[in-house]
């Protein structure tokens, strides 16, 4: 087999809590043991609601935190273990889009500055040929060298998030990590940065990790799919399968939360005798035990004592579930 | 209305206009609906739509700088010259509002179920001690868990649905006849907000309650609203019963926000329908209609000419060549 664009393994972060003065110390596990691979030119969405982890996934895989445990490999290397000046470089291969573009661009820099950013770290001393890979960046994502001198605030939020996708494609990256590209858009102006996105993917084999809340634009764009939550992995498979029929309640519950409106129709024989749809009451997270237990509607009292481990139950699905649905 | 019931809510020819750099920028334009008792109106919009400052409007909540024209009728009561104290009146007490951060809304130094006795106490409904009896009632029927210590957390203390609810409890604790429901979940999960949907429903069945949803997310409209607005630069584009305008949407923007959407009707990594083009500024939209630019089939008059509400199949449309049919790609 040959080596995966990208290895994540036994990803683990945690994070101290504020506390009081006489309290004893606090440990947020934020990422517990995630793994998983993306080979070239494919794109994996990762799907949970917030405090999942999906964030703190993104900014691991991007280098820009350090795991308590677990490695990130891109082609192979192992990006914590790469002395700093390695890192700089190797960043050329994996860039980022993040949700708000109004955020994430600086307004006092010109677009070319700000397209410019990640080139001059990755590849500096570019010379004459540093305009012209800017303006070549800015044409695959729709916009001419005249947006050069423009700045941020003079673009809408559609055509600013075409400016980040430009920066992140300067550098002619294997991997681009995309956190919620599309969250903070127009639903008239969405349609036209995911189909921008699935352009340059065949264009130019790009991999992604498409991070998002809005299951039928991962459907659309994912080959595969992660749903993580509370910090792990509870159900990865294709993203057709997986939301047809889902064998982890968590992506059950997620699939039934979407309104009429937008639903795939979930395979009835998929998923024959469900207990009815917990009302609309909260229902509090369990200390011990698998994370989405207290919420479940198929919960035993194992499932409060143990956590279940991620575990293959086919060739493209794996779930952590002492009961899978189907 | 079908029925002879006056209408609970009346706007006629809603303008709202601020003033920018000297010239007069029109946020809201010609906006009419009314809403019987009871009834559920949904607007839709995306940003520049003019679907807040329509909601703002309706609870006496714009900015100073804001004028007003048109009418706006609140229970047989005109609410255009309506004052602060007039205001203060039927906030909160026959009309309940939700937003959609409720971190904004709720005092961060009060305890939540202080927060929902005082529109009881302040609008002479309860004493303090019933009030507080009925607070605890309401924290338990919006479903937070372990109501009796969650009375007497402060909102940062809660995750974002409970805050939500909390909301939601305190814009039904003095027993409105409308709640308007600005964005209500747009800020939270997705299994949560389909709870905080299914809330609502319920909630407005039991009181009896008209609603009007604001909400850029078509499914929310569509599960919550019988009627629905689709505004476009302040104005109204198309209006109907909600089925009828998603099955056979006549405006062209309506049928090009429901192609849009990526789902079952798209083949997998297919490109989208996209609209073409951004949403002008307020500004900057043409004199006619708002979409011409954007539509496929603007002439000269759709760019000069603001076309009048026409009736197509089951919806009226505001379009100079209107047609009913499925939204593209749809089957």
């Amino acid at each position: 087999m040959t080596t995966p664009l990208l290895e994540v393994a036994g990803l683990t972060r945690r994070f101290h809590l504020a506390h009081g003065l006489l309290q004893p110390p606090r440990l947020l596990t934020a990422l517990d043991d995630v793994g998983f691979t993306l080979a070239h030119g494919r794109s994996l969405g990762v799907v949970g609601g917030s405090g999942s982890g999906k964030s703190t996934l993104a900014r691991l895989v991007m280098a820009l935190d350090k795991p308590d445990a677990g490695t990130v490999r891109l082609d192979g290397e192992d990006l914590n273990a790469l002395p700093p000046a390695e890192l700089r470089r190797r960043r050329r291969k994996f860039q980022m889009v993040f949700q708000d573009p109004r955020g994430s661009l600086d307004p006092r820099m010109r677009v070319e500055a700000i397209v410019a950013e990640p080139l001059d770290v990755a590849e500096p001393g570019l010379g004459l040929a540093r305009r012209e890979r800017i303006a070549s960046a800015l044409e695959a994502v729709g916009l001419d060298r005249s947006v050069l001198r423009l700045f941020p605030h003079q673009f809408s939020g559609g055509q600013r998030q075409r400016i980040a996708i430009a920066r992140a494609l300067v550098t002619a990256p294997a991997l681009v990590v995309a956190d919620e590209p599309v969250s903070a858009l127009d639903v008239s102006v969405q349609a036209q940065v995911l189909n921008l996105m699935m352009d340059l993917q065949r264009e130019r084999g790009l991999a992604y990790l498409f991070i998002s809340h809005d299951l039928a634009v991962v459907e659309h764009i994912a080959d595969e799919v992660i749903v993580m939550h509370r910090g792990r992995i509870v159900e990865h498979g294709s993203a057709e399968a997986l939301f047809r029929a889902p064998t982890h309640p968590y992506t059950l519950s997620l699939v039934e939360a979407i309104s009429p409106f937008d639903r795939m129709p979930v395979d009835a024989a998929a998923a024959p005798d469900r207990p009815p749809r917990p009302s609309a009451r909260e229902t509090p997270p369990l200390a011990e035990g698998c994370s989405f237990a207290g919420a479940c509607r198929f919960a035993t009292s194992r499932c409060h004592r143990e956590a279940p481990q991620l575990t293959a139950i086919s060739d493209d699905r794996r779930v952590a579930c002492f009961t899978p649905l189907g | 209305m079908s029925n002879a019931a006056p209408p609970l809510v009346a706007v006629d020819r809603l303008t709202v206009a601020f003033d920018d750099r000297r010239l007069p920028v029109e946020v809201v334009r010609d906006v009419s609906f009314t809403l019987a008792p009871g009834g559920t109106l949904g607007i839709v919009g995306e940003s520049g739509s003019g679907k807040s400052m329509t909601a703002r409007a309706l609870i006496g909540l714009l900015p100073e700088s804001a004028r007003l024209s048109g009418s706006l009728a609140f229970d047989g009561r005109d609410l255009v010259s309506a004052r602060e104290r007039d205001w203060e009146g039927l906030r909160g007490r026959q009309i309940g509002m939700v937003f959609q951060e409720p971190m904004t809304a709720l005092n961060p130094a009060h305890r939540v179920g202080d927060q929902i006795a005082e529109g009881l106490v302040l609008h002479g409904l309860m004493d303090r001690r019933s009030a507080r009896a009925e607070a605890l009632r309401l924290i338990e029927r919006v479903g937070i868990a372990r109501a009796r210590e969650r009375i007497g957390a402060f909102p940062h203390e809660l995750s974002g649905g409970q805050r939500q609810r909390v909301m939601i409890a305190m814009a039904l604790a003095c027993k409105p006849s409308l709640l308007i429901a600005d964005e209500p979940t747009s800020a939270l999960d997705v299994t949560i907000q389909a709870q905080i949907v299914e809330l609502i429903a319920e909630l407005k069945a039991e009181y009896g309650l008209a609603l009007i949803v604001i909400s850029h997310d078509l499914g929310v409209i569509a599960d919550l609203a019988e009627r629905t607005l689709v505004l476009y630069g302040g104005r109204v584009m198309e209006e109907g019963e909600t089925a009828a305008l998603f099955r056979a949407p006549a405006h062209p923007y309506t049928r090009g926000l429901l192609a849009a959407r990526p789902g079952r009707h798209k083949p997998k990594g297919e490109h989208l329908d996209a609209i073409p083009g951004n949403v002008p500024s307020a500004a900057d939209f043409p004199p006619g209609c708002p979409f011409f630019g954007r539509c496929g089939d603007g002439t000269e008059r759709c760019r000069l000419e603001v076309p009048p509400p026409v009736t197509v199949g089951d919806t009226i449309a505001r379009c100079w060549f209107p047609r009913a049919r499925p939204p593209r790609g749809l089957p």
